[in-house]
């Protein structure tokens, strides 16, 4: 470990630089040949300074790099070689911002895997104002028993697969890139024959990012019970990586003046989000989404999670050209003394700058509120329409007074795109916020329900602290409230729905989040998701299933449900329950229909591999990405 | 016990053999002889007692034809419609064959057809390969890849594939052959000359047999050396020969240059080593390998596109059957593009589709291979039955949507009910009178179903 600080340091102490700056590709360096784009090929990041992981005195991650959240192992498996790790911490880095940009050091691409991931991860810390944990490893041991193990950092290989493909894998919590020779015909894009490197592009990383990132909050997620579940992992995903592009500055402002501020559908923003996958070979399902005239029956036909998931994302990105554009009104109406044309040319570099702040800021809220939104939603069974009422929840929580119309913009948005929740009479801002907010009955002293100190284990998740600590307390918060909600039943069955007592249940996760109180002042809630499950078979109502368990061949698909309770942690009233009942027949049909492939229409693939068959498939992502919808279809 | 169609006629009997294809087609002369053709025979590997069941198949098959098969036709090369070239030759060396059909893709002198053979022979040695070093890992996703490479009833580690072996075994025996193309001079057997056979598939464009749309970053049958798949089959190669890439030695399938590996003797990284190894639930030895089974799919569906498709006209402009083997998407949609000259001119895909009475359904019933608009929805015959090759046993256990259920729905729909499956029989028939008329030219016995389709005289 390289000790660079001297140890007679001056009198006073220098202290340790909040960030760290590194320098990354900001457009796939495969796909930007043109002069157009060089300007903006390249970018300087800055992200949190870490602390070696062995040691807390010392100084930035560990060669790899390897540190608090991230261990980045450079094997590639099909040459069985493992490249040299870079040194973050080696002084000519430090003074160059890291490694210049290049495709064939492989520790340029282990420091590019480093720096957007870790963007990622803070954009999601700051968003929910807490620290980010990875989703534990969970196995079955030789007696049987259910164990789970702090996973403390996601391991990356740069460098793990031959294919035009990149994944992250819940089983072994890493992320796994894949690099290809560009296929002969691809002349246009890529250089043919050239090789293409996934974990050099930053819309991959930060998607691929993001998948684990929403794995650490929400398990269930991978489990499709619906069609909108995978669907929503790929949105989800493409929404973080699409917007973290847009805090590019120089990206922005690049194409803020070459499009003179219109960022409407056909402009390299756009583009990139259109070719956004492109590198990794997808379908152009995003191209197909957005810029073209929204067509709310393509939620109906659609089943395939890329393409589906494309709509959504088509949805959040209308929602922030609206806010964009509502926010430079004026700043247009300025410019052109209200006749609403620029002059002819380059626009002013001023405006080109107010106009690049703006968006970058519509970005980052958009983002937030996407992230957000993932506090609200149920435990299980998550479709688009219960992520909308979750992002005006959301939002409402955090800024009641919703001046700048963002809310609005969302919900215009969804509904040109026919996302609607089910059980919604209407799109309005009433009707979509979840349930609870006018409960009069009060769980009136959440040590009641939930543990003696949960409420300084809620405060003490904040952006500092150990996460190991963190994870360990909050389990402890999960048992004893397990416990406890265990002792005083009937007293819950009035408040807390979709559960079914009778049986078996789980505290599935506890979590704080932040809110505005009316004063503006910055509140607490505590987040508690409580799920069950009962076994589910294919030729079986759901009635039956409890009785005619058939225990030696195992549920064809388990029927999940449960509630996310929303607790303030002042009062102790509930504020919102949002639930999934697990006594619900037409969510049991909707289910089993939907594992028995009747919405789906399978390509060859599915056919021999099935979507039935997703509890045994080992890496749900890889072969969600594998499915290559198109070529196979008959109809 | 003979089989003996009806003058004008022809009968069709669907063995129950298990999942997997083989039809004998018998058709009455004026002159009460019987002319009979044989379309594939085969079962699935792994299905129970394959050898014994495929003797009495073919057993029957001599006892049925007396010993004579006028044309014996293979569609393509997969084990559940040929296998019994392999487990049944002590039987068919009883049965004297005057003719082999074959697709044009068999035709040792066809250039674009050796292309073929060649590149799905180098895909085959890499899935062999990728599957051999899967298995190492246990991973339940290298049982399914292993259903698919099983349709070339090779074990793994064997030498050759036993499809190319039965293939050659039908070459030697019986030697007059003829490659068909989609397009030929309509093919007729003599004494039978108004039974036309028209060739339908596979098309001899090679966008149809790949694929419609390519998409971009694909791996699989690249066009050049260079290619992916070359690269990926030179990389698992050198993996199996003992010497390894050393830092100092050049390596085609190595991204980067060789000073950024690490060195095993350096003990500097020997920590890494061991982080990564110490960890195994999350080491990535074989992830690479995945991508076997998008190889083995493509492989599927080529080897099913290149299916022989015969739509067999049973009297000028009267009924059709129609036995496409087991064609997949391209296949079909090449169908629109086949013209025939001169008298037979007037003749299209979408004509003889409609005059359909018959539909083999193509690879068990599964959704990729009944192509909807321009093929189910054309078959507008009101007499229209369908015949499903399937078990249904099967194919749950190796976890195949087999028959695909609103394919299954949709056929019964057009049918009114007279879709024929071989292991359960006429499921709809119970208790049901419109299909009275369809029984009395039903027979169903354990081996096999017969079907009679009356002359239009």
């Amino acid at each position: 470990m390289r000790k660079f600080r001297s140890e007679t340091a001056s009198p006073y102490n220098i202290p340790r630089p909040p960030f760290r700056r590194l320098r990354i590709y900001s457009i796939d360096p495969s796909l930007a040949h043109s002069l157009e784009t060089i300007e903006i090929r390249e970018a300087r990041i800055e992200l949190p300074w870490e602390s070696s992981p062995d040691d807390e005195k010392h100084d930035g991650p560990a060669p790899g790099p390897r540190g608090e959240y991230l261990d980045i192992i450079d094997y590639d498996p099909s040459t069985d070689a493992f490249y040299k790790p870079v040194d973050l911490n080696d002084p000519y880095l430090l003074a160059q911002d890291g490694l210049a940009p290049s495709d064939g050091n492989p520790q340029f691409h282990q420091q590019m895997v480093y720096a957007v991931a870790m963007r990622t991860i803070r954009n999601f810390e700051v968003a929910l104002g807490r620290r980010a944990l990875w989703a534990p490893r969970r196995w079955v041991d030789e007696s049987g028993a259910y164990r789970e193990e702090y996973v403390s950092q996601l391991r990356i290989y740069p460098h793990a697969l031959r294919e035009a493909n990149a994944y992250y894998s819940p089983e072994k919590k890493a992320l796994l890139f894949g690099y290809f020779q560009a296929a002969p015909t691809d002349v246009t894009d890529h250089l043919p024959g050239g090789v293409v490197f996934t974990c050099l592009s930053h819309d991959v990383v930060a998607h691929e990012t993001a998948h684990a990132l929403l794995d650490g909050m929400h398990r269930r997620l991978t489990e499709p019970s619906n069609p909108d579940v995978l669907a929503f992992h790929e949105a989800f995903a493409d929404v973080v990586a699409l917007f973290q592009h847009f805090s590019l500055p120089d990206v922005v402002r690049h194409q803020i003046s070459k499009t003179r501020g219109d960022l409407k559908a056909d402009n390299l923003l756009a583009k990139l989000a259109r070719e956004f996958g492109r590198a990794i070979g997808r379908t152009d399902a995003l191209r197909s989404a957005i810029g073209k005239t929204p067509d709310p029956a393509m939620i109906d036909r659609v089943t395939e999670p890329h393409e589906r998931g494309a709509i959504l994302v088509a949805a959040v990105f209308d929602a922030f050209l609206a806010i964009y554009n509502r926010r430079t009104a004026d700043l247009f109406r300025l410019a052109t003394h209200g006749s609403g044309m620029l002059p002819e040319g380059a626009i002013h570099p001023d405006l080109v700058s107010r106009l690049s702040t703006e968006a970058a800021k519509a970005a980052q809220h958009v983002l937030t509120i996407c992230i957000r939104a993932l506090d609200y939603l149920p435990p299980v069974d998550v479709t688009f329409g219960d992520y909308l009422r979750a992002l005006i929840t959301a939002d409402f929580d955090l800024v009641p007074n919703d001046s700048l119309g963002y809310r609005v913009a969302f919900m215009e948005a969804f509904r040109r795109r026919g996302i609607y929740p089910r059980d919604v009479r209407t799109l309005s801002e009433e009707s979509l916020i979840w349930e609870g907010s006018n409960l009069t009955s009060n769980i009136e002293n959440p040590q009641i329900i939930l543990g003696s100190d949960v409420k300084l284990q809620m405060q003490n998740w904040n952006l500092s602290g150990l996460r190991q600590d963190i994870y360990h307390k909050l389990k402890e918060a999960r048992e004893e409230a397990h416990t406890i909600i265990e002792r005083t039943r009937h007293y819950k069955e009035r408040l807390i729905k979709g559960l079914d007592f009778e049986r078996k249940f789980e505290v599935h996760s506890i979590r704080p989040v932040r809110r505005s109180g009316p004063d503006g002042q910055l509140l607490l809630d505590m987040v508690v998701e409580i799920t069950q499950r009962t076994p589910g078979f294919l030729d079986l109502p759901l009635g039956q299933c409890q009785k005619d368990l058939q225990s030696n061949q195992g549920p064809d698909f388990w029927f999940r449900g449960g509630c996310t309770l929303i607790v303030d942690l002042e009062t102790g009233k509930l504020r919102y329950c949002i639930y999934k009942d697990i006594n619900s027949e037409r969510r049991y049909d909707r289910q089993r229909a939907f594992v028995d492939g009747m919405s789906a229409a399978p390509s060859l693939s599915e056919t021999y591999f099935g979507i039935t068959g997703y509890r045994e498939r080992d890496e749900v992502f890889a072969f969600v990405h594998r499915i290559r919808g198109e070529e196979n279809k008959c109809d | 016990m003979r089989l003996k169609a009806p003058s004008d006629g022809c009968v069709v009997r669907m063995y129950r053999h298990g999942l997997g294809d083989c039809f004998l087609l018998a058709f009455g002369t004026k002159n009460k002889e019987q002319k009979y053709v044989l379309i594939d025979c085969g079962v699935l590997l792994g299905t129970e007692d394959a050898t014994s069941v495929m003797k009495q198949v073919v057993s029957d098959i001599r006892e049925a034809t007396g010993g004579h098969l006028d044309i014996l036709v293979t569609t393509h090369e997969h084990w559940d419609h040929i296998s019994g070239f392999m487990q049944a030759q002590e039987e068919f060396n009883k049965i004297a064959v005057d003719q082999v059909w074959f697709s044009w893709t068999e035709d040792p002198k066809n250039p674009l057809a050796r292309e073929l053979r060649n590149r799905r022979k180098l895909a085959l040695d890499t899935l062999g390969l990728a599957l051999k070093r899967l298995h190492t890992s246990q991973s339940m996703y290298a049982a399914r890849i292993q259903g698919i490479w099983e349709f070339f009833g090779t074990e793994l580690g064997a030498a050759s594939f036993r499809t190319e072996e039965a293939l050659d075994w039908i070459k030697k025996k019986w030697t007059d052959h003829r490659y068909c193309k989609p397009g030929d001079e309509p093919l007729t057997i003599t004494g039978l000359p108004n039974v036309r056979f028209f060739v339908l598939g596979p098309p001899t464009d090679r966008k149809y047999i790949r694929k419609n749309s390519p998409v971009k970053g694909e791996v699989y049958l690249g066009d050049r050396p260079g290619s992916e798949l070359g690269l990926y089959l030179k990389v698992l190669g050198t993996f199996e020969t003992p010497e390894r890439r050393f830092p100092d030695q050049r390596d085609e399938g190595a991204p980067f240059n060789p000073a950024y590996v690490c060195n095993p003797n350096e003990h500097t990284i020997s920590d890494l080593y061991e982080r990564y190894r110490s960890e195994k639930w999350r080491t990535i030895d074989t992830d690479w390998l995945g991508t076997a089974g998008e190889l083995a799919l493509q492989l599927d569906a080529h080897t099913n596109n290149t299916s022989l498709v015969l739509a067999i006209e049973l009297s000028p402009g009267g009924h059709v059957l129609l036995f496409p083997g087991d064609a997949q998407v391209g296949n079909w949609l090449s169908w629109d593009d086949v013209t025939w000259s001169g008298k037979y001119n007037q003749v299209t895909a979408q004509d003889l589709l409609s005059r359909t009475v018959l539909y083999k359904v193509g690879h068990h019933g599964s959704h990729n291979s009944t192509l909807k608009e321009k093929g189910l929805e054309r078959m507008t015959s009101s007499e229209l039955a369908a015949l499903i090759p399937v078990n249904r046993k099967m194919a749950v256990k190796k976890k195949w949507r087999m028959p695909y259920k609103p394919l299954w729905d949709r056929l019964a729909e057009l049918t009114s009910g007279r879709v024929v499956l071989s292991d359960q029989g006429l499921p709809s028939a119970n208790g049901n009178d419109s299909l009275k008329e369809f029984l009395q030219v039903y027979t169903e016995t354990e081996l096999f179903i017969d079907i009679k389709i009356k002359g239009q005289s």
